[in-house]
């Protein structure tokens, strides 16, 4: 009969074997969703002389909208602020802001000459945020940093933040959205990204 | 010689925005003062005029500049003066204790002077010797001299307190400080015309430029400074976990038709 300690211990090591399992699975289906949106832009790059900004736009449309949580991104760009929109104005900057992104990826992943992605490494932060290192890889010059942060929103991890060499997408947009919207209010920062989704088709 | 006809420039444009800032100093003193940046009132100013100077001067020029070098001569001229900013880099990864990069720039500068034309050609890069960009404003950082207010410079553009001691330092020990006029000018246009995307691109993405400029120079110059061991730590924004959570599962982009 196998003595009680060894029972304890075979428990104890099923349990911190099946947490490390846990986070790598985590870890790893975090990083599939990274590396799944990468490939749709270099879809979208590869095909760039064949498509309208339009239909690119079509094309990372459900990638962006599958691999971002494009709601809390909103929120947390516009900060405190955010308490103070009613529903039609939060749904109307959520549109806004989401067409906004996906026009931004159709406008600048538009060509292709040899550009690829690698993944680095991938961290779990805290339960529910993990970091996922990346490179672009471009081949006559430098590769350029860019760092995932996904959240967990329900089962699934999206991205919430980029970090471009260094430079947070998120605080950039949180520290101009909340400048705009106390300077000159509400209307005036959904007219400016109008004025923006509109220079990015032309 | 152009280096202190610019100087002046930049005093005299200087005293003009500090009186033209002192001419509205009621309408400043009303305004809400911003922790993040306490001197915005003269800071947009002075960005307003950088940016009036930038349409009306360099653009222009710059353009002028861009129709007449090829592009591959450009990239001679841009390899030729970043050769001599090589120097400048080597004595502050000495003065950092970076002993490796310090190696690797000093064989780039040699390598490129040597092999490359005098830095026309940038061999070492071709060799695969990382480049690295180093200045006396990241090694006052690295002695731990705190960064203080942001600033925006007429002409130079944005900096902080501890980057204009760098600036000065930096102008007095590049070569190209003591060269002939027309070298300076070359090395004006090549500076604009390499500036040139970065400056699209805030034309075309940013809501409020200067905060853009702002916000992305700050973060970019601690991620020099730290050599990217930031961004770990930024990528986790001040209320990621924001006080929103009553709405989680109301996902308000469902029922939301997203098209151009």
């Amino acid at each position: 009969m196998m003595p009680i300690r060894n029972v304890i211990m075979m428990f104890v090591l099923f349990c911190f074997t099946s947490v490390v399992i846990a986070e790598v699975d985590e870890t790893e289906v975090a990083s599939k969703v990274v590396t799944g949106f990468q490939a749709a832009l270099l879809n979208a790059m590869e095909q760039g002389d064949k498509l309208t900004f339009e239909q690119r736009f079509e094309l990372l449309k459900p990638a962006v909208l599958n691999s971002h949580d494009l709601t809390k991104i909103t929120r947390i760009v516009v900060s405190k602020e955010w308490k103070k929109l009613t529903i039609e104005q939060k749904k109307e900057l959520i549109r806004k802001f989401s067409t906004l992104s996906i026009a931004s990826y159709a406008h600048y992943f538009d060509s292709y000459s040899g550009q690829s992605f690698k993944v680095e490494s991938t961290k779990q932060l805290s339960p529910g945020q993990i970091y996922v290192h990346t490179f672009l890889v471009l081949p006559d010059d430098k590769d350029v940093s860019m760092d995932y942060l996904l959240k967990k929103k329900g089962d699934e991890w999206r991205i919430i933040n980029i970090i471009t060499n260094g430079v947070s997408d998120l605080a950039l947009k949180r520290s101009e959205y909340v400048a705009v919207l106390k300077k000159s209010g509400f209307d005036v920062l959904l007219a400016e990204l109008s004025v923006k989704i509109e220079k990015f088709s032309q | 010689m152009i280096i202190r006809l610019f100087l002046r420039f930049i005093a005299i444009a200087g005293i003009f925005l500090l009186v033209a800032c002192a001419s509205t100093g009621k309408t400043e003193m009303a305004e809400e003062v911003n922790p993040e940046d306490l001197h915005e009132g003269i800071n947009r100013n002075i960005y307003g005029f950088n940016k009036g100077l930038d349409t009306y001067v360099s653009s222009p020029l710059v353009g002028v500049y861009q129709f007449i070098l090829p592009s591959f001569l450009r990239t001679s001229v841009a390899n030729f003066f970043a050769n001599l900013k090589e120097p400048r880099t080597v004595v502050n990864d000495a003065l950092q204790g970076k002993e490796q990069p310090a190696g690797e720039d000093f064989e780039r500068f040699v390598i490129n002077t040597l092999l490359g034309f005098g830095g026309l050609i940038d061999v070492a890069s071709y060799a695969e010797i990382e480049y690295h960009e180093e200045d006396f404003s990241q090694t006052l950082a690295v002695w731990g001299v705190p960064q203080g207010e942001y600033l925006v410079v007429p002409v130079l553009g944005p900096t902080t307190y501890r980057g204009v001691p760098g600036l000065v330092v930096d102008a007095a020990s590049s070569p190209v400080s003591y060269l002939i006029w027309p070298i300076q000018v070359l090395d004006l246009l090549n500076s604009r015309s390499n500036a040139d995307q970065s400056l699209k691109f805030i034309d075309e993405a940013a809501v409020d430029p200067y905060v853009f400029m702002r916000a992305s120079y700050l973060q970019w110059r601690d991620y020099q400074i730290t050599e990217g061991k930031n961004t770990s730590e930024i990528i986790l924004l001040d209320g990621l976990d924001d006080p929103f959570d009553d709405e989680d599962d109301l996902d308000l982009l469902d029922d939301l038709e997203i098209k151009l």
